[in-house]
Protein backbone atom coordinates (compact mmCIF):
# COMPACT_ATOMS: atom_id res chain seq x y z
CA UNK A 1 0.00 0.00 0.00
CA UNK A 2 1.43 3.43 -0.73
CA UNK A 3 2.42 5.28 2.49
CA UNK A 4 0.26 8.13 1.34
CA UNK A 5 -2.87 6.09 1.48
CA UNK A 6 -1.67 5.19 4.90
CA UNK A 7 -1.11 9.00 6.09
CA UNK A 8 -4.83 9.59 4.59
CA UNK A 9 -6.11 6.82 6.44
CA UNK A 10 -4.36 7.80 9.57
CA UNK A 11 -5.48 11.76 8.98
CA UNK A 12 -9.62 10.18 8.59
CA UNK A 13 -9.01 8.28 11.96
CA UNK A 14 -7.41 10.63 13.96
CA UNK A 15 -9.83 13.31 13.11
CA UNK A 16 -12.91 10.82 13.08
CA UNK A 17 -11.60 10.38 16.66
CA UNK A 18 -11.93 13.84 17.79
CA UNK A 19 -15.07 14.62 16.28
CA UNK A 20 -16.82 11.86 18.06
CA UNK A 21 -14.94 12.33 21.26
CA UNK A 22 -16.55 16.04 20.97
CA UNK A 23 -20.09 14.42 20.21
CA UNK A 24 -19.60 11.38 23.06
CA UNK A 25 -18.94 14.40 25.46
CA UNK A 26 -21.62 16.61 24.12
CA UNK A 27 -23.79 13.40 24.86
CA UNK A 28 -22.80 12.89 28.02
CA UNK A 29 -23.37 16.55 29.48
CA UNK A 30 -26.92 15.99 28.46
CA UNK A 31 -27.53 12.92 30.78
CA UNK A 32 -28.89 12.26 34.36
CA UNK A 33 -26.73 15.14 36.33
CA UNK A 34 -26.83 12.87 39.76
CA UNK A 35 -23.42 11.07 38.45
CA UNK A 36 -20.23 12.71 37.73
CA UNK A 37 -19.51 14.00 34.02
CA UNK A 38 -16.50 11.18 33.93
CA UNK A 39 -19.24 8.58 34.85
CA UNK A 40 -21.50 9.27 32.17
CA UNK A 41 -18.70 10.04 29.73
CA UNK A 42 -18.35 5.86 30.13
CA UNK A 43 -21.76 4.91 29.88
CA UNK A 44 -21.98 7.02 25.83
CA UNK A 45 -21.10 4.66 22.61
CA UNK A 46 -19.53 7.18 20.89
CA UNK A 47 -16.55 7.61 24.12
CA UNK A 48 -15.53 3.69 22.67
CA UNK A 49 -15.88 4.47 18.67
CA UNK A 50 -13.84 7.74 19.47
CA UNK A 51 -11.29 5.42 21.45
CA UNK A 52 -10.90 2.81 18.48
CA UNK A 53 -10.57 5.76 16.08
CA UNK A 54 -7.56 7.05 18.24
CA UNK A 55 -6.28 4.09 18.92
CA UNK A 56 -6.09 2.69 15.62
CA UNK A 57 -5.17 6.03 13.67
CA UNK A 58 -1.91 6.22 16.22
CA UNK A 59 -0.97 2.56 15.16
CA UNK A 60 -1.22 3.91 11.31
CA UNK A 61 0.66 6.63 12.26
CA UNK A 62 3.61 4.10 13.76
CA UNK A 63 3.60 2.12 10.33
CA UNK A 64 3.88 5.62 8.24
CA UNK A 65 7.04 6.03 10.60
CA UNK A 66 8.23 3.41 9.78
CA UNK A 67 8.13 3.97 5.97
CA UNK A 68 9.14 7.88 6.25
CA UNK A 69 11.46 9.92 8.25
CA UNK A 70 9.73 11.83 11.42
CA UNK A 71 10.85 15.01 9.35
CA UNK A 72 9.06 14.40 6.31
CA UNK A 73 5.45 12.78 8.36
CA UNK A 74 5.20 15.50 10.61
CA UNK A 75 4.29 18.16 7.98
CA UNK A 76 1.31 16.10 7.18
CA UNK A 77 0.57 14.87 10.92
CA UNK A 78 0.13 19.08 11.61
CA UNK A 79 -2.31 18.97 8.45
CA UNK A 80 -4.81 17.05 11.39
CA UNK A 81 -5.22 20.86 13.18
CA UNK A 82 -6.53 22.11 9.69
CA UNK A 83 -8.62 18.91 9.00
CA UNK A 84 -10.47 18.64 12.26
CA UNK A 85 -10.76 22.63 11.99
CA UNK A 86 -12.47 22.31 8.70
CA UNK A 87 -14.94 18.97 9.88
CA UNK A 88 -16.21 21.24 13.20
CA UNK A 89 -17.03 24.52 10.65
CA UNK A 90 -18.82 21.28 8.26
CA UNK A 91 -20.41 18.86 10.81
CA UNK A 92 -20.27 20.39 14.11
CA UNK A 93 -21.51 24.10 12.53
CA UNK A 94 -18.84 25.65 14.40
CA UNK A 95 -17.91 29.32 13.56
CA UNK A 96 -14.56 29.82 12.39
CA UNK A 97 -13.57 33.48 12.88
CA UNK A 98 -10.87 34.89 10.50
CA UNK A 99 -8.41 35.10 13.78
CA UNK A 100 -8.86 31.21 14.75
CA UNK A 101 -8.34 30.29 10.85
CA UNK A 102 -5.16 32.50 10.79
CA UNK A 103 -4.12 31.13 14.55
CA UNK A 104 -4.54 27.47 13.08
CA UNK A 105 -2.51 28.01 10.31
CA UNK A 106 0.50 29.82 12.22
CA UNK A 107 0.34 26.20 14.75
CA UNK A 108 0.56 24.42 11.54
CA UNK A 109 3.54 26.58 10.21
CA UNK A 110 4.96 26.52 13.77
CA UNK A 111 5.22 22.34 13.39
CA UNK A 112 6.48 22.15 9.79
CA UNK A 113 9.45 24.11 11.07
CA UNK A 114 10.03 22.23 14.27
CA UNK A 115 10.41 19.52 12.08
CA UNK A 116 12.66 20.91 9.99
CA UNK A 117 16.11 19.26 10.56
CA UNK B 1 -15.46 28.76 39.49
CA UNK B 2 -17.38 29.21 35.63
CA UNK B 3 -17.66 26.42 33.76
CA UNK B 4 -15.72 27.84 31.32
CA UNK B 5 -12.43 28.44 33.51
CA UNK B 6 -12.99 25.00 34.58
CA UNK B 7 -12.84 23.71 31.14
CA UNK B 8 -9.34 25.41 30.50
CA UNK B 9 -8.27 24.37 33.54
CA UNK B 10 -8.97 20.76 32.41
CA UNK B 11 -7.45 21.19 29.18
CA UNK B 12 -4.46 22.29 30.68
CA UNK B 13 -4.52 19.04 33.07
CA UNK B 14 -5.19 17.08 29.85
CA UNK B 15 -1.89 19.08 27.74
CA UNK B 16 0.33 18.54 30.88
CA UNK B 17 -0.55 14.36 30.91
CA UNK B 18 -0.25 13.81 27.42
CA UNK B 19 3.21 15.64 27.16
CA UNK B 20 4.01 13.43 30.39
CA UNK B 21 2.87 10.72 28.81
CA UNK B 22 4.99 11.41 25.84
CA UNK B 23 8.50 11.58 27.83
CA UNK B 24 7.47 8.78 29.95
CA UNK B 25 7.21 6.52 26.76
CA UNK B 26 10.38 7.59 25.33
CA UNK B 27 12.16 6.67 28.49
CA UNK B 28 10.85 3.58 28.41
CA UNK B 29 11.58 2.76 24.60
CA UNK B 30 14.97 4.09 25.31
CA UNK B 31 15.42 1.47 27.75
CA UNK B 32 13.56 -1.23 25.39
CA UNK B 33 15.99 -0.74 23.02
CA UNK B 34 19.05 -1.70 24.72
CA UNK B 35 17.17 -5.21 24.48
CA UNK B 36 16.91 -5.73 20.54
CA UNK B 37 17.58 -8.60 18.66
CA UNK B 38 17.41 -8.16 14.55
CA UNK B 39 15.75 -5.41 14.94
CA UNK B 40 12.36 -6.13 17.37
CA UNK B 41 12.69 -5.80 21.13
CA UNK B 42 14.67 -8.81 22.27
CA UNK B 43 12.66 -11.31 24.89
CA UNK B 44 14.63 -10.03 27.82
CA UNK B 45 12.87 -7.04 27.42
CA UNK B 46 9.68 -8.32 28.84
CA UNK B 47 11.59 -8.78 32.50
CA UNK B 48 12.57 -5.26 32.28
CA UNK B 49 10.72 -3.88 34.70
CA UNK B 50 12.02 -0.09 35.12
CA UNK B 51 11.44 -0.08 31.22
CA UNK B 52 7.83 -1.52 31.65
CA UNK B 53 7.49 0.72 34.39
CA UNK B 54 8.45 4.30 32.35
CA UNK B 55 5.71 2.51 29.41
CA UNK B 56 2.85 1.86 31.58
CA UNK B 57 3.09 4.76 33.68
CA UNK B 58 3.04 7.08 29.51
CA UNK B 59 -0.38 4.85 28.78
CA UNK B 60 -1.75 5.72 32.31
CA UNK B 61 -0.87 9.16 31.72
CA UNK B 62 -2.48 8.53 28.06
CA UNK B 63 -5.91 7.26 29.44
CA UNK B 64 -6.25 10.14 31.82
CA UNK B 65 -5.50 12.81 29.99
CA UNK B 66 -8.10 11.02 27.57
CA UNK B 67 -10.60 11.72 30.07
CA UNK B 68 -9.93 15.57 31.08
CA UNK B 69 -9.75 16.12 27.29
CA UNK B 70 -13.11 15.12 26.94
CA UNK B 71 -13.91 17.23 30.20
CA UNK B 72 -12.76 19.92 28.40
CA UNK B 73 -14.47 19.55 24.92
CA UNK B 74 -18.02 19.31 26.76
CA UNK B 75 -18.23 22.82 27.17
CA UNK B 76 -15.72 24.43 24.58
CA UNK B 77 -15.46 24.19 20.87
CA UNK B 78 -13.37 22.15 19.12
CA UNK B 79 -12.30 23.93 16.45
CA UNK B 80 -10.63 26.20 19.66
CA UNK B 81 -9.64 23.31 21.99
CA UNK B 82 -7.94 20.85 19.13
CA UNK B 83 -5.25 23.62 18.00
CA UNK B 84 -4.41 24.24 21.62
CA UNK B 85 -3.32 20.29 21.87
CA UNK B 86 0.05 21.99 19.94
CA UNK B 87 1.23 23.35 23.45
CA UNK B 88 2.31 19.99 24.01
CA UNK B 89 4.66 19.43 21.21
CA UNK B 90 6.22 22.79 22.44
CA UNK B 91 6.38 21.69 26.73
CA UNK B 92 7.74 17.72 24.91
CA UNK B 93 10.30 19.98 22.93
CA UNK B 94 11.66 22.40 25.67
CA UNK B 95 12.37 18.96 27.73
CA UNK B 96 13.66 16.97 24.79
CA UNK B 97 16.54 19.48 24.60
CA UNK B 98 17.04 20.10 28.28
CA UNK B 99 16.74 17.08 29.65
CA UNK B 100 20.39 15.45 29.46
CA UNK B 101 18.36 11.67 29.06
CA UNK B 102 17.30 12.96 25.73
CA UNK B 103 19.31 16.11 25.07
CA UNK B 104 18.01 16.15 21.19
CA UNK B 105 19.43 19.23 19.59
CA UNK B 106 18.42 22.59 19.29
CA UNK B 107 18.37 25.10 16.56
CA UNK B 108 16.87 28.51 15.56
CA UNK B 109 14.71 27.26 12.99
CA UNK B 110 12.91 24.45 15.79
CA UNK B 111 12.95 27.41 18.29
CA UNK B 112 11.26 30.07 15.84
CA UNK B 113 8.66 26.90 14.89
CA UNK B 114 8.07 26.69 18.73
CA UNK B 115 7.58 31.05 18.84
CA UNK B 116 5.11 30.40 15.46
CA UNK B 117 3.18 27.99 17.40
CA UNK B 118 2.88 29.70 20.58
CA UNK B 119 1.91 32.99 18.69
CA UNK B 120 -0.67 30.80 16.41
CA UNK B 121 -2.15 29.42 19.77
CA UNK B 122 -2.51 32.87 21.43
CA UNK B 123 -4.57 33.35 18.22
CA UNK B 124 -6.98 30.98 18.63
CA UNK B 125 -7.10 31.95 22.51
CA UNK B 126 -8.26 35.33 21.97
CA UNK B 127 -10.74 34.08 19.24
CA UNK B 128 -12.95 32.64 22.16
CA UNK B 129 -16.15 34.31 22.32
CA UNK B 130 -18.45 31.96 23.97
CA UNK B 131 -19.55 32.23 27.40
CA UNK B 132 -19.15 28.55 28.56
CA UNK B 133 -21.90 27.32 26.23
CA UNK B 134 -22.24 23.97 24.53
CA UNK B 135 -22.21 23.66 21.05
CA UNK B 136 -23.59 21.70 18.28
Amino acid sequence: MSVYLLIALALTLTTSGQILQKVAAHHALARDEQTHFIIRILYVPQTYWAVACLVAGTMTWLVVLYHMDVSKATPFLSLGFILVTLVSRIRLHEKISLHRWLGVILVTVGLWLVAMT
Amino acid sequence: MNPKSKSYLYMTASILLSSLAQLCMKAGMLLLATHTANGWPGWSALLDLPALLWVGVGLACYGTSLLFWMSAIARLELSLAYPMLSLSYVLVYLVAVNWPLLHEHASWVRTLGIFVVVVGVILIARSDTSKGKTTI
